[in-house]
Formats: C-alpha cells, structure tokens, sequence
C-alpha cells in the first residue's frame, strides 16, 4: 500500500496547474510571435514590453466578452463538451515522469512463488519505491503509455460532443473530420510505442527511460517510430498541416463555431495541454526523459538533482513546443482524402513493417544499430515507392471519370466532392 | 491501486473546482444581453436551411469500425509485448531458453496479427481504404449534383 | 480500507447514476453519452481493484473505440433532431426483471469474494502474466493460446463483414437510383478490382 499524503497531493496538483496554465498562455503568445517571426511581421508588442502581457489581456478577454448560448443548441452536452476536453487534456499530465531519484520496481514474477510472498515483495518495493524523491504525480503506474493512450483516445469525446451539440453544419463537419482523423492516426500512434516496448520490455514510463539510460535514446535506433509518433500525435492534437477540423475557409470555426468566451477558451486551453503532453511524451518515449548524457547524475543531492532533471526534460519538450509553431508556417495543409489516405495506407503499413523489424532485430539479438539503418531504409524506400508509382497520398487521388453507358447532358462528373 | 483512483479523483476535483470557479467569476464580470440574432445559428449570415443533425456519410461509420478493429489488436499487442521484450532481454542475459521461448511467442503473434493483415490487405485491394473513389463507386445519377 | 470503500462509493454512484440515465433517457445520443459515463466508471472500479492493464484496455476498447463507433452509428440512424424512444410498460417490466436477476447475481457474486477473504488492497502483478497467458503459458492451469487465436479470426470476420455492409449500402444507392438491378454486382466488383 503506497503512503497517501493528501497535502502533499494538493500542493503538486495545485503546482502543475499553476505551472500548466500560465505555459498555455505564453505558448499562445509564442504561437503568434513565432508565426510572425516566420512572416517577417512583429507580432503583438503593444501590450507590455514585447507583448509580453498579451497572455493577461487574452485571458481577461475570455472572461469579460459575453457567451451568449444559442437557443438551438443542447445545452447540457454544448457546456458538457469544453470540460470534458479541457480534463481529459490536463489528467494525461498526472503519469509523465519529471525527473526521478530511484528507478521503478520491477513487477513481480508470480511463477511458482507464494502468493502472500509476492505481495509482501510487491509492497517491499513500492514503499521503498514511495519513500524516494519523484516528480510524477501518479507513480509506479505499471502501464504508463497504456494509460496515456487511452486518455488520448477519449480526447475525441469533447470533439463529437461539442460538434454535435451545436446543431450547426459546420461544427458537425468538423466535428465528424476530427473524430475519424484522430481515431485513425491513433493506429499508428499505438503501433510506433509498441516498437518502444518490444526493447524495454515495460509499460513504466520511468522504466522506458531507464532503459534509454543504460542504452541510448530511442530516437536513435527507432526514428521511423519517432517520426511516425509524432505525425501522429499533430493530428492527435488538430495542428496543422491537419488542422482540417477548424480549416477556417471551408468550415469557418469547424466544432468550435458556436462557442465563445470562456466556453472557448477552454477548447483552446484542452487544446494546448494536449501539446504539452505529447510534447512531453515524445521526450519521455523518445528522447530519453530528464537523462542528458549523464549530465543528470553529476549532481548527487536528491533534490537539485531532481531539479536538474526537471530542467532538462522541460528544455527538450520546450524544443518540440518550437517544432509545433515552426511546423505550423511551413506545410500547408492536407486534403481531407489525403490525410485519410496517409494514416491507412502510409503509415500504417510503415509502422507495421517497422514493427516487424524491430521484431526481427530483438529474436536474433542483433545490433541495435541495425534497427537504424532498416528504419531509414524503410523511410528512404516508401518515398521512392511513392515518387515512383505516384500513388502517394501527396499526388492527386486518382479520381475515375465514371463511363456510364449514356451520361445524361450536363452531367459530366461521377465524383461528389466532399 | 487505491492512491492511484484517490490521485486521479482529486486531480479531477481540483480541476472542476478550478473550471467552475473561473465559470463563476466569469459569470459575475461578464455583460450578458441577449439577442434574437445571438441565438441563431452561425452560417456567415445565411438562414440556415433544415438541421444539422442529419444522417451523415456512411465512410466514417467505416472508419470507426476498422478503427476499433485495429484498437482492439493493439491492445492485444501490449501485454504480448512486454513478454516478448522481457524474453529477448533475459536471453541477452544468456538464457538459452528465453530465446527459443521469444521465438515461440514471435511465431504465435505473426500468426495472430497475420490473419487480421489478410483482412486489411483485402479492405486495400477492393478499395475501401479510398476515401474518394469509394465515393465514386457509388455513382447515384441524383446524388452526382449533390455537394 | 476506508478510502477504498469511499472511492468505491464514489465510482459505484458514478457508474449507477449513468446507467439509469442510459435506461431513462429518450434522445438516443444522450443514452450514448450516459453509457459512456457508465464505461468510465466501471474501468475506474478496475484501477480500483488493481487491474490497470484491464482498466486500461477498458479505456481503450470500449470507451475509446467501441463508444465513438456507438456514437457514430447512433449520428448515422438519428434522423432529425432527437429521436425519441418512447418505453412501452411491458419493456420497463422486461427490463426490470432482467435487471434485477442481474443484480442478484453480482451480488452473489460478491459476496463471495467477500467470504473468500481476499482484500482489494492485494495487489495484482504487471501485464505480464495476462501476455503469457495468452500467449499459451500455463498460468494456475489455465492456457489461453486458442482463445487468443480466435479473437484475430473473429476481428478478421467482423472486418469483412464490415466492408461487405459498407458496399451492400452502396448497391442499394444505385438501386434506389433506378438502375438495371441485375447486373449491379458484378457492376462493382468491376469496378473496385480494376486500378488504372
């Protein structure tokens, strides 16, 4: 039985949010000072020095414009809808590992060991386990990526509600886009971890980077997996070049149309946490967490060490806060047949074969290198298949003219657009 | 697992007290003066014709069905790959018999994961992955002029 | 442990609480939605009772995928704004009676667990046990080797069968759309098999 401590408790909670929400405000700020940067523009710089007080004016605009609740709206599900989004964004924060002072215990092997004796070994290693310095706010969780998974996969649920129950076309659109995007790219998603798991042999999420300690970073001998991870969590999290749920010229505000004020604040809110998780996560699977070529170890007291740590997984998921911004002003954005067609017959495929490979690599033992030079072979192999063969989802979809025995006059296409 | 649920109900709670608590004071300070124009849909100032909760394509209901297909494999894949990467591992370690026992369980999986690919791969060849040209097969003469 | 009871409490209502909402309420996406409420709080009483892989897969399965496929099919049939379903007194006696011999058996159920002497505080050992089990392992007698084969051809039927309902819709478009009926199928089938 793991001590609870209900003080303790509140004050992280209360920490991380203090922490979480001002973040979210200056990435808003960062967003629109790195889109003008890449335009050549200045971006906000009235409002404090350097527009630094933007993210206050914002937030006190959020709660001084009215919300106006149209009438033809369910309301229980239309208030329901930003909530749901906005926790299920902030709870994937509790399992992330933010720099820890004593690896995780093992699980225990049930093979021909007393029960009663398991459970004291378990118990033994979890208090030892408790009684050290960790800076995540559930620890010890067993199936950490699991657990992040599935909250990702309810991410959808304030997208369909807040679509639905707005009785207005363009938000059931987008909302209708945005479920079959995000329940399509968590396909790969999965399967891009799974490669992960296969070398590490845990779900842990501190046991992962424990491993990538002893080992070296995953993104070395698994970049196909890390870039696969991480197209798939942009369109997890509507970025663009996915953003096709809010595209703005067809569909005005996508699911977001009908709201305003704070209603619309805390999509936005939900929205930008969810970059700060996978963001997170994309360090924690991939790049090796709070470890920094033993830089981590130098410092010995418990404390600063964990500070230490926490610094150095805050500057690497800063780096992928960046990548986000930056991503956003260099590709334009996907059609909607394209993006559908990337997640079921590029990437998919692609992480599958990866999987395979990772397989093959860990039955026969062999170098881990080996891994890297299939990955970018893989890579190298699935662009030439599709410069060659045209069938990309980048190229135009090979839309037929339908030949029907006699077309009627003035009916020339047999394609509806969508 | 006791701390795990009370954590994650007290994150929960906290976060609600936090919502409601910026609900209510957005509430106090914000002007609210209602409309008939505020309360009609938003299509960029057209009357909106019929409703929006209509009966929409029918590919997306595809999209989901394969989607849990594939989620229910993957969730299959994760205890069978904490097994397998604990089994290379041990034989890393030099156990002989971890590494036939990976083998055992790599041969079992191929053939788990295989007979859901003979699936995938005949969804891909007879077009259902498409999304534009499974529209095309549908070929309705009054439904062509429908946007 | 009173925490646990109290947490347990807690879930317990959550879980009720949405599944009477499913039963009673008369807008289908409403009924979706409580259902969903009521998924989250059963993989709550998982994570409770320890099971974070089944707690998880849960999550996963049924609240992630089988719900948004639910809600999905529930969009696609709900012509116009709610549709309302209107109990008969004959269902809600139906209902009833099946609920309440369910709930005799849960309850049995667990109050056999709770003669057995076990806690809920007994932890359960990582996921590891559950892949060796299926994966054929004799764990306490028990393989799970066939069942766990079964379940891909069950995925691969449920796959086709899928794709096969997706292109009956299709053939029942053109027919509505007054075309020659008899040479429909092959019509597709052409069609589909053919790339330029």
């Amino acid at each position: 039985m793991i001590a609870f401590d209900w003080l303790t408790l509140l004050i992280v909670i209360a920490g991380v949010i203090a922490v979480v929400m001002p973040t979210v405000g200056y990435l808003t700020l960062a967003e629109r000072k790195v889109s003008a940067w890449v335009q050549d523009r200045l971006g906000p710089n009235r409002v404090g020095p350097f527009g630094l007080l933007q993210p206050l004016a914002d937030g006190g605009k959020f709660f001084l414009k009215e919300a106006p609740i149209p009438r033809h709206v369910d309301k229980i599900f239309f208030l329901l809808a930003p909530a749901v989004s906005m926790a299920i964004a902030l709870v994937a924060l509790a399992v992330v590992p933010w720099g820890g002072t004593q690896p995780p215990p093992d699980p225990v092997a049930t093979q021909g060991v007393e029960p009663a004796a398991v459970v004291q070994q378990y118990a033994d290693t979890q208090g030892g386990y408790a009684k050290s310095f960790n800076g995540v706010i559930v620890p010890g969780l067993d199936v950490g990526v699991l657990v992040v998974f599935a909250l990702g996969s309810l991410a959808v649920y304030g997208v369909i509600l807040g679509g639905w129950s707005s009785d207005n076309k363009y938000s059931l659109l987008g909302s209708l886009r945005s479920s079959a995007q995000i329940i399509s790219y968590e396909i790969p998603l999965g399967m891009s971890v799974v490669g992960v798991l296969l070398f590490s042999g845990t779900l842990n999420l501190e046991g992962i980077i424990q491993w990538q300690k002893q080992h070296g970073w995953f993104v070395l001998f698994q970049p196909l997996a890390f870039l696969l991870f991480m197209v798939s969590v942009y369109a997890e999290c509507n970025r663009l070049p996915f953003d096709l749920p809010e595209a703005e010229q067809e569909l005005v505000g996508g699911y977001l149309t009908e709201y305003g004020s704070l209603n619309f604040g805390m999509f936005m809110l939900g929205e930008y946490t969810h970059m700060i998780t996978t963001s997170l996560l994309m360090t924690v699977v991939f790049w090796g967490g709070w470890s920094l070529f033993g830089l981590e170890d130098r410092v010995t007291d418990p404390i600063w060490g964990a500070v230490v740590k926490c610094l150095i997984l805050v500057t690497k998921t800063g780096f992928f806060l960046f990548l986000y911004l930056l991503v956003r002003w260099t590709i334009p954005r996907f059609r909607f047949d394209q993006l559908m067609g990337l997640a079921w017959k590029v990437m998919i495929p692609l992480s599958l074969l990866h999987l395979l490979a990772v397989m093959l690599v860990r039955q026969y033992s062999l170098s881990n290198w080996v891994l890297t030079a299939i990955s970018v072979g893989l890579f190298l192999a699935a662009g030439v298949y599709a410069v060659a063969f045209g069938t990309g989802p980048n190229n135009a979809p090979r839309r037929r003219v339908i030949s029907s025995p006699s077309p009627p006059v003035g009916e020339g296409l047999g394609v509806r657009g969508s | 697992m006791t701390a795990l649920v009370a954590t994650v109900a007290v994150f929960m709670s906290v976060g609600l007290l936090f919502v409601l608590a910026n609900l209510l004071l957005g509430k106090l300070v914000r002007p609210n003066r209602p409309s008939v124009e505020k309360g009609e849909i938003y299509e960029c100032g057209e009357k909106p014709v019929g409703t929006a909760w209509i009966q929409f394509d029918l590919r997306f209901y595809v999209v989901a069905l394969l989607f849990v297909l594939f989620d229910v494999e993957i969730a299959f894949f994760f205890p069978w790959a904490v097994v397998f990467g604990e089994a290379t591992q041990a034989a890393d370690a030099g156990h002989p018999a971890a590494r036939s026992f990976a083998a055992f369980t790599f041969v079992e999986f191929l053939i788990f994961f295989g007979i859901l690919l003979v699936g995938f791969a005949y969804l891909w060849r007879r077009g259902d992955l498409e999304w534009v040209r499974s529209m095309s097969n549908e070929r309705p003469p009054s439904a062509t002029r429908g946007g | 442990m009173n925490l646990t009871v109290v947490l347990f409490a807690m879930l317990a209502a959550v879980t009720a609480a949405s599944a009477v909402g499913v039963a009673a309420s008369r807008s289908v996406v409403r009924a979706a939605v409580w259902l969903l409420f009521t998924l989250i709080g059963v993989a709550g009483v998982y994570f409770l009772l320890g099971a974070e892989f089944l707690g998880a897969a849960q999550l996963i399965v049924y609240v992630g995928g089988t719900m948004v496929l639910m809600v999905f099919g529930v969009m696609i049939t709900n012509q116009g704004p709610f549709a309302v379903l209107r109990t008969k007194p004959v269902e809600w006696a139906v209902g009833g009676v099946l609920a309440g011999g369910l709930f005799v058996l849960l309850a049995t159920a667990s109050l056999n667990f709770v003669s057995s002497g076990k806690t809920p505080d007994d932890p359960l050992p990582g996921i590891s046990p559950i892949g060796l089990s299926f994966l054929g392992v004799e764990d306490g007698g028990k393989s799970y080797l066939l069942p766990f084969e079964v379940v891909s051809v069950h995925l691969l039927v449920v796959l086709v069968a899928a794709a096969y309902l997706a292109r009956a819709k299709r053939r029942v478009n053109q027919v509505a759309s007054g075309k020659e009926q008899g040479t429909n199928k092959e019509d597709t089938r052409q069609e589909q098999g053919v790339t330029p």
